[in-house]
């Protein structure tokens, strides 16, 4: 009886720590419609999210792992939930597809009062167990560098230059 | 019986939903390089979880805004969302989509007993 109500109490732990997930999706119509003329065509729609449980509001318990080489899919007393990683995991996706992102969205949700399992009733003292996530969302394009010539940024670079030069020698002919 | 339509009860309530809804009065102002837009549209579908990942029910994209719901299928995910989305652009005949964005929500009674989960994604669409 003993063995099973540990099993149960670790196994809800198991649950109640974080997850790290990447879900990506694509469709057709997604891939044909170019989000303006200005930009590559959409390749997939990318959400990258993690969660993670902290002591204080500042010491953290156990939230996704987020690594990419990741064993166990949660760590514990180790920070993964933070804008840094997540963002880097979701540019390395786009680097290895060699996409561009576009329409990036950041949303970050905390909760800091808990009620009491099963009542309306608050735990009375705030911040001693927290919840956090991290999500960001986005469209990535095909790589605008690669499709384009670049002989437009070069002309501008150069009339740039020009003016540069003109205001610095303004009695020289160039 | 009373039992029974207690669970029914319950049932119901544990049942998921997809919706699409949108907006579409502008009143001339363009959104994405000064090009009225169609409509702006928001998808969402949720659904019920026992233990955070056993589905007990979640919406059909298949019929979004209607009494339809999957038993014991997951539904709630990225893709279903997207192909929502995919069918309004038929509907409306919009070509591109603008400033689509994702978020997803978890809800939790009696901390991971059940989870409501809902996907939410919402986009410009453009001719």
């Amino acid at each position: 009886m003993k063995k099973t109500a540990k099993a149960l109490v670790l196994s809800g732990l198991a649950f109640l720590t974080g997850c790290f997930s990447m879900d990506i999706a694509q469709t057709d119509s997604l891939r044909e419609s170019a989000l303006s003329s200005n930009n590559g065509k959409p390749l997939e729609h990318v959400v990258v999210s993690n969660y993670g449980w902290y002591l204080f509001n500042c010491i953290p318990l156990a939230c996704g792992n987020a690594a990419p080489d990741a064993f166990f899919p949660w760590r514990l007393f180790s920070n993964h939930v933070t804008s840094n990683i997540l963002h880097d995991r979701m540019m390395a996706h786009a680097a290895s597809i060699n996409a561009d992102v576009r329409d990036l969205t950041f949303f970050r949700d905390e909760k800091v009062i808990f009620d009491l399992p099963g009542t309306d009733f608050p735990i009375p003292i705030p911040y001693v167990l927290c919840f956090r996530e991290i999500q960001f969302s986005g469209t990535l394009t095909q790589r605008k560098s690669q499709k384009e010539p670049t002989d437009s940024i070069r002309k501008k670079t150069v009339d740039e230059m020009n003016q540069l030069l003109d205001k610095l020698n303004p009695e020289e002919e160039h | 019986m009373k039992t029974c339509s207690i669970l029914l009860f319950a049932a119901a309530f544990c049942a998921g939903c997809a919706t699409v809804n949108f907006a579409n009065d502008y009143h001339g102002m363009g959104i994405e390089d000064g090009e009225p837009p169609i409509e702006t549209v928001e998808i969402e579908n949720t659904g019920w979880f026992l233990f955070r990942f056993i589905p007990l029910g979640s919406g059909n994209p298949l019929k979004p805004n209607k009494v339809s719901c999957k038993l014991f299928s997951n539904t709630v995910d990225l893709q279903n969302n997207l192909e929502m989305l995919e069918d309004e652009m038929e509907r409306v005949g919009a070509k591109r989509v603008a400033n689509l964005t994702s978020r997803k929500t978890d809800e939790s009674m009696f901390i991971i007993l059940l989870t409501r989960r809902a996907y939410h994604t919402s986009a410009v669409l453009l001719k």
